[in-house]
């Protein structure tokens, strides 16, 4: 303790720091390198490891998330105590009745459990994605690619023809840079023709729809379901399995990049809409907004199938 | 009717087009920024090195690595995220990809070694691509790319002589080499540009005796005494299109325009010709413009060489980081394109780091310049790779490191580091000419997967990068 310090005045003084530093060499050293063994080569330790940004959702989503299995919940609960008591009124009617009831409940819960099997299994193909795309991220170029990278590029050429002769180049890429290469050059193309061909199908009847429908409300409702169908088609030409719960996952993720094309959109819409209503609005009359929201088809296509890829760019 | 759905469709199709093409215009303008980073520096002040850590030192870091802490705490206190960072394909460019992944398996082989000198361009870009925050994520990630471009030093050397003509660079020259320690070995060039008759017919024979006694005389005063400032610089290291004619010429004494046909004639149309060549096809294509700059010293090899290494180095510096300012300003406001130079010691891992406040305090006395308040300046004293690691010998800091070619690690002692140049006649110029070790590299994993390990590279990256991320 110092005068200027607080503190107790009969409090023992701290003893002082050791020193630490080295003495530095006097004026008249000169450099040498000296004739001593210290051991083996020079090895530094291994940089820690940083948790990669993970999208994550807004938290409204989650409470929605939670409201939705809270309704789930009550709708199976109620459904089973109900057929509890149905089954136990029929048996006490009759034991065929009671044995026909079972079975009727049997029924409806296995198809039930099926249902929630294939929700669970297009959940884990999803899953099986996002890790596949977190290993390429962390893996360097110079490796041996992933066997799960040359097994989903396998499986494209399953579901997509034109694709094999691409998919065995890649089988036969020996480091994970020339695997890369060869699907962003030669498989993702192929995949892109077919998201293509899905999004113009979609965005020319979006342009139909918004352009006949009288109301704004009519054209929203008609743009979702045109676009849960279309994502819906995407992730399956993808490999995921069709499912609610994966769809709304995917749905979640788009909204978390979707940041990706707000801004230039805004730019663009205002943009188009100087073009077709100051420059051809007599001949197209009020089709910007349906321009626009048919090119909002497209590039939510090419969002889906980003978001359904294992490449680098898939997490975008 | 269904001509009029076909021209409802093509309607359609056209403007979607129009947008997208407006849209994809509009993304790259709002969320694409260039980065063109000038790597500078002279021969054997480790460009390569350089370029070859920033690059695996990023990739890894984009991989989740924390390679960079500094840079990432900057960007954590930006509240940037790093997605991801990528190497920009190679393009249709003309010139040499800059191969990292070979040169970390050079460093890290059975046999390692350090790169070779650099004989011609090469160039790498990476993009780094981060996310925003706040309200102005909406706009999408950015994606900052960095051009880099790795040279043979000795070609900087040649930046001022565009600026000059023959009479000029002559008059320099000669009275360079009529100065110690140049004078040591330039007796016989001297000898012989006296014997000359700079107003005689031109002979090729003697032309080119001159250039080979010159390019000798160039040659001894590297490799002898350690020096830098070395022109033409394309002499020492003609690159892969060889030696030419245009090469063949000397300084040769004379002022105002040479009788035509004499040898000064053909020696001043020989330096017009490789001025302009290097100006057409090195310094105007790839050295204009540039928004960030680094400049490579070796400033431990150039103050253990001797007074005139140490001189000539900051001598050459100063003329290449002058050039290189005139460059970048603009034609008609004079304002410069390059926001940030980041003078840097390189080698600092032989230096224990109780004594690299000393390098660098001494490095940024030895590269204080005027004029330097017109742009941000640093100066730092770095490793790209460290080769080293600290310890304590006989009482005296030291570094442990594995001479090239050894197995066994041995410690290095420094000396004393002035804080600050010593001047003129000090005894510390009278110690004898110390080559810096060549040290082994450390083990490193080939594939580059953690990165390299550095000094100061992410401070330095973090402070050069700052208002661009």
């Amino acid at each position: 303790m110092t005068p200027q310090t607080p503190g107790w005045a009969d409090e023992p003084a701290a003893p002082a720091a050791p020193r630490t530093a080295t003495a530095t060499p006097p004026p008249d050293l000169g450099p040498a390198l000296l004739d001593a063994d210290f051991g083996g080569p020079i090895e530094h330790g291994v940089p820690a490891v940083i948790d990669l940004p993970l999208e994550k959702p807004p938290s409204w989503f989650g409470a929605l998330g939670l409201l939705a299995g809270a309704g789930a919940a009550l709708v199976l609960g109620t459904f089973g105590l109900g057929l509890a008591l149905m089954l136990r009124d029929l048996f006490a009617a009759s034991p065929v009745l009671g044995w026909l009831g079972a079975a009727l409940g049997a029924g409806a819960g296995g198809a039930v459990l099926l249902a929630l099997g294939r929700e669970w299994r297009a959940l884990r193909r999803l899953k099986a994605l996002d890790q596949l795309a977190r290993d390429l991220r962390t893996t360097p170029g110079t490796v041996a690619p992933p066997a799960a990278l040359l097994q989903w590029a396998q499986d494209v050429g399953k579901r997509v023809p034109e694709a094999v002769p691409a998919a065995a180049q890649m089988l036969r890429a020996t480091t994970l840079e020339e695997a890369l290469g060869l699907m962003n050059t030669a498989l993702l193309p192929v995949l892109d023709a077919r998201v293509k061909a899905l999004g113009w199908q979609s965005a020319r009847q979006v342009f139909v729809v918004t352009a006949i429908l009288p109301s704004p409300a009519m054209d929203a409702a008609a743009m979702s379901l045109l676009g849960l169908r279309l994502m819906r088609q995407v992730a399956v030409l993808h490999g995921l399995r069709p499912g609610t719960a994966m769809l709304w996952r995917l749905l979640r993720r788009l909204t978390v990049s979707a940041g990706l094309t707000a801004g230039a959109d805004l730019v663009a819409e205002a943009g188009a809409e100087q073009v077709v209503h100051g420059l051809a609005s007599k001949v197209v009359g009020g089709a910007a907004g349906a321009t626009i929201a048919a090119r909002r088809m497209l590039r939510l296509a090419g969002a889906t199938a980003a978001a359904c890829r294992p490449g680098d760019d898939s997490r975008r | 009717m269904s001509g009029l759905l076909r021209i409802g469709e093509e309607l359609s199709s056209g403007a979607v087009r129009l947008v997208t093409d407006m849209a994809d215009e509009a993304e790259r303008l709002l969320n694409e920024t260039t980065l063109r980073i000038a790597i500078t520096g002279l021969s054997r002040s480790g460009k390569t090195v350089f370029i070859t850590s920033l690059i695996a030192n990023l990739l890894a870091m984009g991989r989740g690595r924390q390679t960079l802490p500094a840079l990432s705490a900057l960007l954590e206190r930006q509240g940037t995220v790093l997605r991801g960072v990528r190497l920009e394909p190679a393009g249709t460019q003309a010139l040499d990809w800059f191969d990292a992944a070979d040169k970390i398996r050079d460093l890290a082989g059975a046999q390692p070694h350090w790169p070779p000198r650099t004989s011609d361009l090469a160039s790498a870009s990476l993009t780094l691509e981060l996310s925003r925050s706040g309200p102005m994520r909406l706009l999408g990630s950015r994606r900052v790319r960095l051009d880099l471009l790795d040279y043979p030093g000795e070609w900087l050397l040649d930046l001022p002589l565009l600026d000059q003509d023959f009479s000029q660079w002559s008059a320099a020259t000669l009275a360079l080499l009529r100065a110690e320690p140049r004078a040591a070995v330039a007796g016989e060039f001297l000898d012989f540009v006296a014997a000359l008759d700079p107003t005689a017919v031109a002979d090729e024979a003697v032309a080119r005796r001159g250039y080979r006694l010159y390019l000798t005389l160039l040659e001894q005063a590297r490799d002898r005494f350690g020096l830098r400032w070395l022109q033409p610089g394309r002499f020492l290291r003609p690159g892969p299109r060889g030696e030419s004619p245009m090469m063949w010429f000397f300084p040769l004494p004379g002022d105002g325009p040479a009788p035509s046909g004499s040898l000064r004639d053909l020696l001043a149309r020989r330096f017009v010709a490789y001025r302009d060549d290097m100006r057409q096809n090195f310094f105007d294509p790839w050295f204009a413009r540039f928004d960030r700059q680094v400049v490579l010293v070796d400033v431990l090899g150039a103050l253990w060489a001797g007074q005139g290494a140490f001189e000539d180095t900051r001598h050459a510096v100063a003329q290449i980081a002058a050039a290189y300012d005139a460059r970048s300003r603009s034609r008609w406001l004079g304002l410069s394109t390059l926001k940030r130079v980041g003078f840097v010691a390189s080698k600092a891992d032989h230096v224990p780091a109780a004594q690299r406040p000393a390098l660098e305090s001494l490095f940024s006395a030895m590269m204080a310049m005027p004029g330097e308040d017109r742009r941000t300046t640093t100066h730092r004293a770095i490793a790209a790779l460290r080769c080293t690691e600290d310890a304590v010998h006989d009482g005296l800091p030291v570094v442990l490191g594995v001479p090239l070619g050894e197995e066994r690690r041995r410690p290095f002692r420094p000396g004393h580091i002035p804080s600050a140049p010593p001047p003129p006649g000090d005894p510390f110029w009278s110690r004898p000419f110390f080559e810096l070790p060549a040290l082994r590299p450390p083990l490193i994993d080939p594939d580059g997967r953690d990165g390299l390990p550095h000094l100061g590279m992410d401070t330095l990256l973090a402070w050069l990068l700052e208002d661009a991320l």
